[in-house]
């Protein structure tokens, strides 16, 4: 029971005031995107039906298969229960709709990051709702331990296997990189190597994991946390139209999110407000990343601290605690979903499985990931990113270009078919 | 009975066995698992309620 209590942190009641806030926004934002979705189709239904019912005609006269023109028929009427929907007529269009959920990529998302950031800067937020907006971020996690079951095995084995191999290769490269032009410059060690860490492996985890073993001060962290989130929040407005611009398939813009975008939660955003496809890439390839941050912790403890000497005398650093402690426990519920649904189970079914439990429950991950996205939108604060200043900045900035521009190159030269997600049943 | 010596010298060692283990970024991820398995649990019992609860209940449209 004493363990347990340590579940709950003592003061939980300040928590509550801003994680309701953030529920209450992501049930609006989740509400709104869903008001826009049902107009945008009741447009797209409403500019079928004429050519429908011209087609219809055409098979009547012609004297068509009967089944043919019972298919057609059937079309006809879901395209006219999509107007009825929204209390349409005939000849009504709603191109407003189409434009804001199709072309601008207007969906809960966008609303609920570009919403809490409007809110966050330009509205009295008050303080009592702040510890609680920090919360809402994680609870992104339960969301993404759901979405392993759009995996099987062999989607770990291609696409995670692939995505292990441009992880190692960027995350060490990158905090090698960081951590070396950090040493050049004169940045402290402790910036250095949490700036190497967080632009390497995954952000603000990694940054936290970190700290410790490099002695970094707050205002350091500060000042890396700061830096890595404005990097991600600007890449994260700009990537998805970057990849519409020229025409990334989903999965490639999956795999370059995921290289480029450190945050998790970020990254999670800008692949779904991409595509379901480039959700699924991004994903798994991040889960593979952030495997590697107790081995990043652990190369910033040889970097700066054992490589040089500064152990302190009769201080034993036990490696495999350090790594114990660091490894982000909550993908082993990923894993366990994505092994659970490669069984392909009678008992528990698939997520196109009607009726069936894994059904059922993937219907649940998208609030999860509303309620996460709140809790991001809220926090993105102007005066926390100018924090981010100087040789620092310059540096992330760096590591960020970089890396977005290499991703860019390495996933055109793979190309879809490997970073697809086949996905289940 | 009283404790001994020796249950007291464990107290504290089982609760910094539990504050390290329960960091705030465990703690999340306890939590995230307990939510995920209570989803399954409940979709299991209830597949048709639960996908209706998230696709439909939920909007107001």
């Amino acid at each position: 029971m004493k363990k347990l209590k340590h579940l709950f942190v003592s003061d939980w009641g300040r928590f509550v005031p801003g994680f309701l806030f953030c529920l209450v926004f992501a049930f609006l934002g989740m509400n709104l995107d869903h008001f826009i979705a049902n107009y945008h189709k009741a447009n797209v239904a409403a500019e079928k039906i004429p050519a429908l019912e011209q087609q219809l005609q055409e098979m009547m006269e012609s004297g068509g298969d009967a089944e043919a023109l019972k298919a057609t028929q059937t079309a006809i009427e879901k395209q006219r229960a999509a107007v009825a929907k929204v209390g349409g007529a005939d000849g009504q269009r709603w191109g407003w709709a189409t434009f804001l959920h199709g072309k601008a990529q207007f969906n809960y998302v966008a609303i609920l990051l570009l919403g809490g950031i409007l809110i966050r800067n330009f509205l009295p937020l008050p303080k009592i709702l702040l510890p609680g907006i920090s919360i809402a971020r994680p609870v992104i996690k339960p969301g993404i331990i759901i979405l392993g079951l759009h995996y099987v095995w062999s989607d770990v084995v291609q696409v995670g296997g692939l995505g292990l191999v441009l992880t190692a290769v960027f995350i060490f490269g990158t905090a090698i990189v960081v951590m070396w032009l950090c040493q050049k410059w004169g940045v402290p060690d402790g910036l250095g190597g949490i700036m190497g860490a967080g632009t390497g492996v995954c952000g603000v985890s990694a940054i936290i994991a970190t700290s410790p073993v490099v002695r970094s001060s707050p205002i350091e962290m500060a000042y890396a946390i700061g830096t890595i989130l404005f990097f991600g929040t600007l890449m994260l407005f700009t990537m998805p139209y970057i990849g519409k611009g020229i025409n990334l398939s989903e999965a490639q813009f999956g795999a370059w999110d995921a290289i480029a975008i450190l945050n998790t939660a970020q990254l999670v955003a800008a692949a779904e407000w991409y595509g379901s496809e480039a959700l699924d890439t991004a994903v798994l390839i991040n889960v593979a990343r952030i495997m590697f941050l107790p081995l990043v912790v652990l190369f910033s403890l040889w970097f700066y601290i054992l490589r040089t000497g500064k152990q302190e005398a009769g201080l034993e650093i036990n490696k495999w605690k350090l790594v114990k402690d660091k490894f982000p426990v909550f993908i082993l519920g990923f894993f366990l979903l994505v092994f659970l649904n490669s069984l392909n189970l009678e008992s528990l079914g698939g997520p196109k499985i009607q009726g069936s439990p894994f059904w059922a429950m993937d219907a649940a991950y998208k609030w999860f990931f509303a309620i996460g996205f709140a809790g991001i939108g809220l926090s993105i604060s102007f005066e926390d990113m100018k924090k981010a200043g100087g040789k620092a900045f310059a540096i992330g900035m760096v590591a960020a270009l970089v890396k977005m521009v290499l991703g860019l190159g390495v996933v055109l030269l793979i190309g879809t078919e490997m970073l697809r997600v086949i996905g289940s049943h | 009975m009283k404790p001994t010596s020796s249950d007291k010298k464990q107290e504290p060692e089982l609760e910094r066995f539990a504050q390290e283990v329960f960091s705030s970024e465990k703690r999340e991820d306890i939590w995230a698992i307990i939510i995920a398995v209570g989803i399954l649990v409940l979709s299991f019992g209830f597949p048709e309620q639960i996908r209706h609860f998230f696709t439909q209940t939920l909007y107001l449209f």
